[in-house]
Parts: structure tokens; C-alpha cells; sequence
């Protein structure tokens, strides 16, 4: 592998990991408001939500799996 | 011991006669025969009683070149014999053939292992004993040519090649009479030569196995069973500095499965630390066994010689007398004569080289009297002749020092422990170390009206005016040198100087030592005496064994080192220091401890310390060899501070001594400051109460405390505006002078206005880790576990910087990056260095690592006006520099693993090339006018080297200049353009295209 590939794939991986912390920050604020507002909120919002927390959470994983691999490389 | 001695003496004479033809009486004159009428001036002749000579010059020349060569034996080559060194060949180990060495290279070499003169390779220099001219003497140097060194008798590194004629006659008998081959042959080249083994000597050193072993069963002297001292000494010149006279130094000799073998120490000639090279060979002091073997000499004239001796010979007109030349060298270390500046020193009849060889006393061998020069040496029992060819001389149980002899050489008596008596003149003035090492006396005495000191396992019966109990004295003090007698007893001017004036008197100094001794041995103590030593030397002796309390050394098992196991593996240096800082904690002190209210308690400091002391070992906080590193600067003047003492015993969590490993702390990071808060204690502990901004006052941590305390000690005044200077710098054990030359230039350049950054503004590339960090902190629990992944990964990430002008750490840059550019240096670096503060076109570029530490530099200049930029070259901290194997930087990367280890490099090439097109495009943006037009970078100690020269290198007409007073040496004479404007993409990026259609799994 070439020296640059593999600093731009770091770069790249950690820009992504940052973009899902920023996603997962804005759904942790999302479902603060939420439970301010608790009693008009449905279930169908919540889950939505929970299901984007997972995703991201799922794309963290996948990034954090990635650079387990450039390290072991 | 006398018994073992008879055994001994018959052990030796019975063995020798069976395995070799020896001669065992030199009193036969009609055996060793005189040499008459040498010719060593041109028109006069010398009458002479040598038996034992050198060749002449021209016996030399009359051979072929390749045959004048000779190696050494190993005893030669420890005893001096200089050793020249070529470093193309790497470190060597000394005692390990050299192999297709080509002499042509004019390299010679000493070896210890035997090696055929014929072949060529690994010769020595040796003396002849004339020369061509009037002036000087001769030395064969090599095979190819011979030097005259005019004036150079009072080297002492050349090698010695005895020579001398037996009667042919009694060889004949001698051959009639054996059983067995007495001349033995060799074939070389198209010749044959001819040898035969007479008298013995040491020769060759033993395999490191047998070493180690003889070694351990010498065991300091205290002999086991399998090792018998013979108590047969071989001498050699102790006296290792030019223009001195020879001092006698004794190797003696053992037995050990028949064989014998002579216990020396080694001396080389020159300090083999030359390009920095790894040398791995016997070091100085070190011990080495050595082979009493038969000398091996050439029969020079076997072709004139009588068919008994050489079968194709003739009977008619055969020579009488059978010229021999010892095959290699035997001795090294004497000079040709001691000073240069004697008239007629170059004579051979002067020369103490002759005396040695013919065991002579000086006034019994004849010359031209008009060129004589008078000198007192005395070999008669100790020279050459004497002790290679007299087996029947007995063992020296009773030594002399020679009267003209005004010094011990290093080593003078070492294993000699045959010895039972030396007596020592009172005109000595020096003793060199550890010269009885080894030595088993009990006692050292003066006989009345006698000024002679005497050396003796015994008491005599006559009167004594003096005795010195040695076993009480080394009982007392470990580590015990007799020399110190010898200067005590002597009243040695030297030792009364270094002793200071504290001392009126030696009758004063030598009662508080033998005091001190008595004191010791009361309470069953023992001290090493280096430490004694040292109290001594500062004037404290006196006070100290009056004022002592050892007792408490006694109260804790692990704090007397004397008593350790290991005790005698640590250095001189570890031992010092830790009774240093014994000493100056109070482990010795009668003072009494103060309470809360000042008032004196019962409880003596020496009581605390030694507790406390012994609570920092326990806790092992410390090594015992760390107290070599931290309290070697320790002054023994400082006393004991209670407050001190209290403040390192507190203890916090599970025992801890928390202040104690504060310090051990902080000195970690600022070397020298433990001591600094040890000895001023009270003026440290005034920086806790402090001002705040607002004039409030307030109390500062401890660490904070010792860091402004020694800060302002270390750098007199620190301020604000320069406190990053004396942080930075005192982490790097720098002092004052850097400080205020620093702070000095920072200002000069803030009165001539020079902006912080060419650009003025700061280019820095961006740290992801904090983006990193944060994305960690926020997303907790899963990205928690890929903090040490980042961290790994992030520390191979390089990122450059335009380094503030104004950043301390551009003076001392050189220290971050492997080379000169600091301003402490004397060469061009610390202009380079200067430059880059005060300068307003010059800048560092720097790359640093995933940590923040800066690995790498180039020094800037940008040249506004004509739109161009030169970097000095590429300087890279040696962590990074891996394959080098010269000094101009020059690597390779032939190997896989070369090539995986020199990954970090081209990284750290890209990040500077990243920063110089960062730093165009900035540049560009605000001098739309005057854009950067090319920048080159010098090729000189490049540590980049093989990525600049993938470049296109300038013509040397075209050569970017750079003033002269910025000393950027590295760019004078080769560039390489590392951008152009004229492409509009650079350089780099047509080398090295990014992989732009990278997509994430």
C-alpha cells in the first residue's frame, strides 16, 4: 500500500467517526427535547430516533472496525 | 605459603625441561655471545657487551619487503603497543583475527593472535636500533616503506624485536644431545625460513573461558585451590605517558594444569573512539591471562651455517655464530629514550630500550664515552635477559622499589600476591591506582631512624617508629588502597594539597583517619573509603569522627551497603553518592530533633534518618543505582535540614512517601532539581505563599512551589513574559547563560520589530486528535475502547508547523532534532539557530509527531523582494534515522526490512512537503505581486536525502544564494528544487498522486 493511501484513509475514517459523534450528539439533544416534551410525542417519533442512535451507533462500529484493520496493517 | 613455593619451584623446573630446549643459565658467555664493533656513527666505532640487541636498519633493508613484516605477541600489544585504527572497517574486537585485510591501504594493525608475517596483513611497528641519518632512529612501519622519525625516541608504542647470536658450536651440542626436531621450518611464498625456541615469555592470551575461569580462581588475590603462585614476576614499563621515566610495573606469575600463565592488566595506547564507532574490545584496567610460552626466533643466517645445524650447509667457512631475530614482537611500551631533548638520545648505547633487554644496570654497559649520557636504571633483576632465559631465577618474595624509580605505577604490585615484603623509599611522589591491588599485607611500618615504608604480612623484631594495622584499616573502610599509606607515610605534598589546609598537618590528618578507623571497628561498621576519601578532600574529616554516630547503621538491615550481597558489582560512583546523600540527610548526625515548638527532644537525627532512609528503600521509590544519576552533583557541604526530613517522611495511601516521590517527580523532569530543594530547603518551601492576580494571597501546591523555587534559582529571574523559556529549558538540563542568551535574543528580536511569522500569521497544520478526542468524550461507551486504536494509529501522523519565532525551542532546536543548529554550539548550527529568532526572513519549518514532540526541521529563508525561498536541509531526530551508516546521511533501502524501516521517512518528507506548499499558498494569496517562485533545499547533511534527489537538482550557476551571515553551509554547493512556479501543480504532487476515488467499506 502506498504511504499517502493509507494516511488519507486515516483522515477519511476519522473525519467519518467524527461526523457520526456530531450525528449521535444531535440525537442525544433530540431526544432531550423530546422528554421535555414528553407527553406529546409519540411512539413512532421515539422509535425513529432510536433506530437513527442505532444506525449511527452501527457506522461508529463499522469506522472503529476499520481502523482496527490500518493499525493491524 | 613458603611450602607451597618449594613445590612450586620444583613443579616448574621439571616440567619446562621436559617440553622444550631452554637455556637455563645466561652466565654462559660462550652460549649468548657479545656483539663487537657496531658501526653507529659513521666514523666511529662502538664496542659492546649486548647479548641482546634490535636489528639495524639496514639488516632490514637487506630483506625483502614483504618479509620485514611482524605481528605481536597479545603481551605486547596490552603493553602499548599502538594500535592504528582505520574505520572503514568498523568496530573491532580486539581479541579476534582480521581477515583479507589489504595492506596496501597502509593500515596496520596489532593483533594478539599469532599471525604469519609472510602473509601480510596485521603488522606492527617495531624499532630498529640505528638509522640512516645521525639524527634520529628508525621504525619499520608496514611492508612497503620505512619511516624516520626524528625525535620520536619518546614514543613508547612501538614494538620490540629482540635479536641476538648464540654460538653455533653449543647449539650443535645442544642438537646432538635432543631426542627431538630443535629447529622447525616454514615455507612462504617461494621461501623457506628457519625457527628455533629458546627462554620463554608471555605471549598469547588465553580463550575468554580460560580467562574467566583463571579469574575467578585468582578471586581477588585469595587464591582457590587450583591456582599455585609461582611468585616469578615479568616486568614491563607501568609508565604508559611520553617523557617519563620508566616505572616498573610487575606481572606475575601462576600455575594452573601444569601450564603457566602471567595475570596482567591492559593499557592501550590510543582512545579508540573515532566516528563515533561502536568498539568492542578489551577496555582499559581490564585483566587478561596470558601464556608463558618458548620464544620463537628466526635464524637469520641458516644458509652460512654448518650442515649439523642446517644439512645443506657447508662445513668450510661456516658462520661461528648463529644470528637469531625474534619472529614477532615481544614487548611494547619502552621508549627508545625518555626525553627528547637529551643530547645523543637517539644513540642505541643510551637507550633504555638496550638496558631493559639486557637486564642491565645502566653504569655497567659500555659506549663512547663522549656520548654517553649517565642514568640510574638498574635491570639487573628484572629486564629481559633475565627473566625470558634465567627458569632457575627464584620466586620474589622480597621487593624493592628501585631508588630512581620516584613513582607506583597504576597496577605497579596488581596480583602479585607472591609478594612478601615491598619496601617503599621515601622518595615517591606518587602512587597510580589500584598499584596493590590484590596484595596481602597485614601491615605497613617504618623501622627507627629508617624512612623507608615497608609492606609485610609480619611484624618485624626490630624497633618501628610507625605501624599501620592494614587488616584493621580494611576492615573499617571497604575498598581500602594501601597507596593512600604510601602518600600518608610519605607525607606526599600532593595529598596534603588535596586534602586542603583544614589539616595543618599530616600528624593531624593521619591521627583523625586512624581515629575514624578505631571508631568504626568499635561499633563493627564499615564505610567504603572512597566516601571517606571524599571527607576528606573537603576538609570534614576531622569533624565527622568526632562528631559521628554510626550506630544507627546497624538499627535497619537494608541501609549499610557494605553488608549487600552486591556490594562489590555496584560502581565507585553509586557507592560515593549513596553515603553522599547519608551524609547529607543526617544518617550520621548527633544533632538532636527539634519538636513543633523548637525545643530539642532526645531523639537524635541520625535515629531519623537512618528510618527514614530506610523507609525510601523499602518503598523502592529509588534504585540504588539511580542514586548514582540523582545526587551526584550533591555538595557535601550542606547539613542535615530537619524540616527536610520531616517533609520526605510524611507518608500518604498504603505508606507511600508521597513528597519524596513528588520530588523524585519533578526531578525526572527538571534534572538537578531534587538537589537544589534538598540543600536550601527553607528558601524553597518560601515560594508556597504567593499573590494572585489580584493581589490576594494565596498557597501553591507543592509541585508548583518546587518548579517556581527552581526556576528562579536555576535562571536568576523569571518572569512571565519568559516563564515557557525556563519551563522548556530546564526540562533540557540547560543553565543561566542559555536562558538569558535566549531571552536576549527573543528580545532583540521584539525591539527590532521582527514579526512572530514570515506570513504574519500562523500556519499550523490541524491536530485531529482533539477532534478525536472530542468524538471520544461524546460518544462514550463505543468509541471508548477505540481510544488507545487512535492513539496507536494517530502517532505515525505527522503534521508541520512555521515554528513561532518567538517559540524558545527555536535556539535549542538542534536538541529535538539530532544536530547542531542550538545555540550553545560552536559550529555553524547555532547561527542557524540565531537566525531563526532574530532574522526577519528566516523560519523554521518543523514536523511534529502524533505526541507534539517536534522530530524534524528546515531553517527558511524566503527572499521577499526576488520571490524565492531555500531551506537549509532536512535535519531529523535520530529515532527516526534508521540504516545510516555515514555522517552525511546518506541510507539505504536494498532490504524488505530496510525499506519497512524507512517508512517513517518518507512520511515525514511528505509532511514537509505539504508545509512548503502550504506555506506558497499563503504566501501567494497576500503577495499576489510577488509570488514564491521556487524553493530549493540544500543537500549537504540532508537526512532526507534520497526524497530530495527524486527531484530535479539546480545547476550550480543557478544556485538560490542566501546571505551569508545566516551560515546555511548545507545549501552552498548542492540544491534540489523542491517547487516551481513555472508547473502548476509542484513537484510532489506529480510524484506522489493522492488516491482520490477511496471509498469506506
Amino acid at each position: 500500500m502506498k504511504i499517502t493511501t493509507k494516511q488519507i484513509k486515516i483522515l477519511k475514517l476519522t473525519k467519518e467517526l467524527e461526523t457520526m459523534v456530531q450525528e449521535y450528539q444531535s440525537l442525544c439533544d433530540e431526544v432531550e427535547e423530546l422528554n421535555r416534551h414528553n407527553t406529546d410525542v409519540d411512539y413512532e417519533t421515539y422509535s425513529n430516533i432510536e433506530n437513527r442512535l442505532i444506525e449511527n451507533q452501527e457506522k461508529i462500529k463499522n469506522i472503529v472496525k476499520l481502523l482496527k484493520t490500518l493499525k493491524d496493517e | 605459603m613458603k611450602q607451597r613455593m618449594n613445590i612450586t619451584k620444583m613443579i616448574v623446573s621439571t616440567k619446562i625441561q621436559n617440553n622444550y630446549h631452554l637455556i637455563n643459565k645466561i652466565e654462559e658467555d660462550e652460549f649468548f655471545l657479545k656483539r663487537n664493533k657496531i658501526k653507529i656513527l659513521e666514523d666511529d666505532d662502538l664496542s659492546t657487551t649486548d647479548k641482546i640487541w634490535l636489528p639495524t636498519l639496514r639488516e632490514v633493508k637487506d630483506t625483502e619487503k614483504n618479509e620485514r613484516l611482524k605481528a605481536a605477541t597479545d603481551f605486547a600489544v596490552i603493553n602499548n603497543l599502538d594500535q592504528i585504527y582505520n574505520s572503514n572497517f568498523g568496530g573491532m574486537n580486539f581479541f579476534k583475527e582480521i581477515e583479507n585485510l589489504n595492506p596496501d591501504l597502509g593500515v596496520n594493525y596489532s593483533t594478539n593472535t599469532y599471525v604469519e608475517p609472510m602473509i601480510g596483513t596485521n603488522t606492527v611497528d617495531y624499532w630498529t636500533r640505528d638509522s640512516e641519518d645521525c639524527d634520529s632512529v628508525d621504525i619499520i612501519s608496514g611492508n612497503v616503506y620505512e619511516k624516520a622519525f626524528k625525535g620520536w625516541v619518546i614514543e613508547n608504542s612501538f614494538g620490540i624485536v629482540p635479536a641476538l647470536a648464540i654460538d653455533a658450536q653449543t647449539l650443535i651440542s645442544e642438537i646432538i644431545k635432543s631426542n627431538d626436531d630443535f629447529i622447525f621450518h616454514k615455507k612462504a611464498n617461494q621461501s623457506e625460513k628457519h625457527f628455533l625456541k629458546i627462554g620463554e615469555y608471555p605471549q598469547t592470551r588465553v580463550n575468554n573461558e580460560l580467562n574467566e575461569l583463571l579469574e575467578t580462581l585468582y578471586n581477588d588475590g585469595n587464591l582457590k585451590e587450583d591456582l599455585v603462585c609461582t611468585g616469578r614476576l615479568f616486568t614491563t614499563n607501568g609508565e604508559f605517558k611520553k617523557e617519563r621515566d620508566f616505572l616498573s610495573k610487575q606481572n606475575p606469575e601462576f600455575i594452573y594444569n601444569g601450564k603457566r600463565y602471567v595475570r596482567a592488566i591492559t593499557h592501550y595506547y590510543k582512545s579508540l573512539e573515532e566516528e563515533g564507532l561502536n568498539i568492542n574490545n578489551a577496555a582499559n584496567d581490564e585483566v587478561c591471562w596470558f601464556e608463558v610460552e618458548p620464544l620463537s626466533f628466526e635464524i637469520k643466517n641458516y644458509g652460512k651455517l654448518p650442515p649439523q645445524i642446517n644439512p645443506n650447509g657447508k662445513t668450510e667457512n661456516s658462520d661461528k655464530e648463529v644470528v637469531l631475530e625474534a619472529e614477532r614482537a615481544v614487548l611494547s611500551g619502552l621508549p627508545f629514550y625518555k626525553s627528547i631533548t637529551a643530547l645523543n638520545c637517539n644513540l642505541w648505547q643510551n637507550s633504555l630500550i638496550r638496558c631493559f633487554l639486557n637486564s642491565a644496570k645502566r653504569d655497567t654497559l659500555d659506549g663512547n664515552e663522549k656520548y654517553n649520557i649517565q642514568e640510574s636504571w638498574d635491570f639487573s633483576n628484572s629486564g629481559f635477559l633475565y627473566q625470558a632465559f634465567d627458569l632457575s631465577r627464584d620466586a620474589t618474595k622480597e621487593y624493592i622499589v628501585p631508588f630512581n624509580e620516584k613513582g607506583l605505577a597504576e597496577n605497579a604490585f596488581a596480583g602479585c600476591v607472591g609478594i612478601e615484603k615491598i619496601i617503599v623509599h621515601s622518595e615517591i611522589a606518587s602512587v597510580g591506582k589500584n598499584a596493590f591491588s590484590g596484595c596481602k599485607f597485614n601491615y605497613a611500618y617504618k623501622l627507627k631512624g629508617d624512612e623507608n615504608l615497608v609492606f609485610s604480612r609480619e611484624l618485624p623484631k626490630e624497633e618501628t617508629s610507625i605501624v599501620y594495622d592494614l587488616k584493621n584499616i580494611s576492615k573499617a573502610l571497604s575498598g581500602f588502597d594501601y597507596s593512600f599509606i604510601v602518600k600518608l607515610a610519605n607525607k606526599n605534598l600532593q595529598l596534603m594539597n588535596s586534602f586542603s589546609s583544614m589539616f595543618n598537618s599530616f600528624d593531624k590528618l593521619q591521627k583523625s583517619f586512624l581515629h575514624l578507623v578505631d571508631v568504626l571497628n568499635y561499633q563493627n561498621i564499615s564505610l567504603p573509603f572512597i566516601f571517606v576519601e571524599k571527607l576528606m578532600s573537603f576538609g570534614l574529616l576531622e569533624h565527622f569522627e568526632k562528631n559521628c554516630d554510626v550506630r544507627f547503621l546497624k538499627s535497619e538491615d537494608d541501609i549499610d551497603l557494605t553488608k549487600r550481597k552486591n556490594y562489590n558489582n555496584l560502581s565507585a560512583k553509586t557507592k560515593l553518592n549513596y553515603y553522599k546523600f547519608m551524609y547529607v540527610l543526617g544518617c550520621f548526625s548527633r544533632e538532636k530533633l527539634l519538636d513543633k515548638n523548637g525545643v530539642e527532644t532526645q531523639i537524635l537525627i541520625a535515629q531519623k534518618a537512618t528510618s527514614v532512609l530506610s523507609q525510601i528503600l523499602k518503598s523502592k521509590a529509588i534504585t540504588i543505582s539511580e542514586f548514582d544519576s540523582i545526587f551526584d552533583k550533591l555538595s557535601f557541604d550542606t547539613k542535615p535540614n530537619q524540616d527536610f526530613l520531616k517533609f520526605i517522611s510524611i507518608q500518604g495511601k498504603n505508606k507511600k512517601l508521597v513528597n519524596f516521590e513528588l520530588l523524585l517527580k519533578l526531578n525526572k523532569a527538571y534534572p538537578g532539581l531534587f538537589i537544589e530543594v534538598m540543600t536550601n530547603f527553607d528558601k524553597a518551601k518560601s515560594f508556597r505563599k504567593t499573590l494572585d492576580e489580584n493581589g490576594l494571597p494565596k498557597t501553591l501546591q507543592w509541585d508548583e512551589t518546587f518548579k517556581r523555587f527552581f526556576f528562579q534559582k536555576r535562571f536568576n529571574y523569571v518572569s512571565q513574559g519568559n516563564q515557557d523559556i525556563a519551563e522548556i529549558f530546564a526540562n533540557n538540563g540547560l543553565d543561566y547563560k542559555h536562558f538569558n542568551e535566549t531571552v536576549f535574543l527573543r528580545n532583540k528580536a521584539k525591539l527590532n520589530k521582527v514579526k512572530e511569522h514570515i506570513l504574519k500569521k500562523p500556519l499550523k497544520e490541524k491536530v485531529m486528535l482533539e477532534n478525536i478526542e472530542n468524538i471520544k468524550e461524546q460518544t462514550r461507551n463505543i468509541i471508548s475502547e477505540s481510544k488507545g486504536l487512535i492513539d496507536d494509529l494517530y502517532a505515525k501522523y505527522f503534521t508541520y508547523e512555521m515554528l513561532s519565532k518567538f517559540d524558545p525551542c527555536n535556539s535549542i532546536i538542534g536538541l529535538y532534532t539530532s544536530c547542531c543548529a542550538t545555540i550553545k554550539n560552536t559550529l555553524y548550527g547555532a547561527d542557524i539557530a540565531a537566525a531563526t529568532v532574530i532574522a526577519k526572513d528566516v523560519q523554521n519549518i518543523v514536523v511534529r509527531n502524533g505526541k507534539g514532540d517536534i522530530i524534524a526541521k528546515g531553517a527558511m529563508y524566503v527572499n521577499i523582494r526576488k520571490g524565492y525561498a531555500v531551506i537549509n536541509d532536512f535535519e531529523l531526530n535520530q529515532n527516526y534515522r534508521k540504516n545510516e551508516i555515514e555522517r552525511s546521511g546518506k541510507y539505504y533501502t536494498e532490504t524488505e526490512s530496510q525499506k519497512k524501516s524507512e517508512y517513517e521517512r518518507e512520511q515525514i518528507f511528505e509532511t514537509f512537503m505539504r508545509g512548503i506548499n502550504a506555506f506558497v499558498e499563503e504566501w501567494d494569496k497576500s503577495h499576489p505581486k510577488n509570488p514564491i517562485k521556487q524553493v530549493n533545499v540544500g543537500n549537504g547533511y540532508n537526512r532526507l536525502k534520497l526524497q530530495c534527489e527524486r527531484f530535479e537538482k539546480a545547476k550550480s550557476s543557478q544556485l538560490l544564494k542566501v546571505p551569508l551571515s545566516y551560515c546555511f553551509e548545507d545549501a552552498e554547493f548542492e540544491q534540489f528544487i523542491l517547487y516551481k512556479r513555472k508547473e502548476k501543480e509542484s513537484s510532489y504532487e506529480d510524484n506522489h498522486k493522492a488516491n482520490k476515488n477511496f471509498e469506506i467499506d
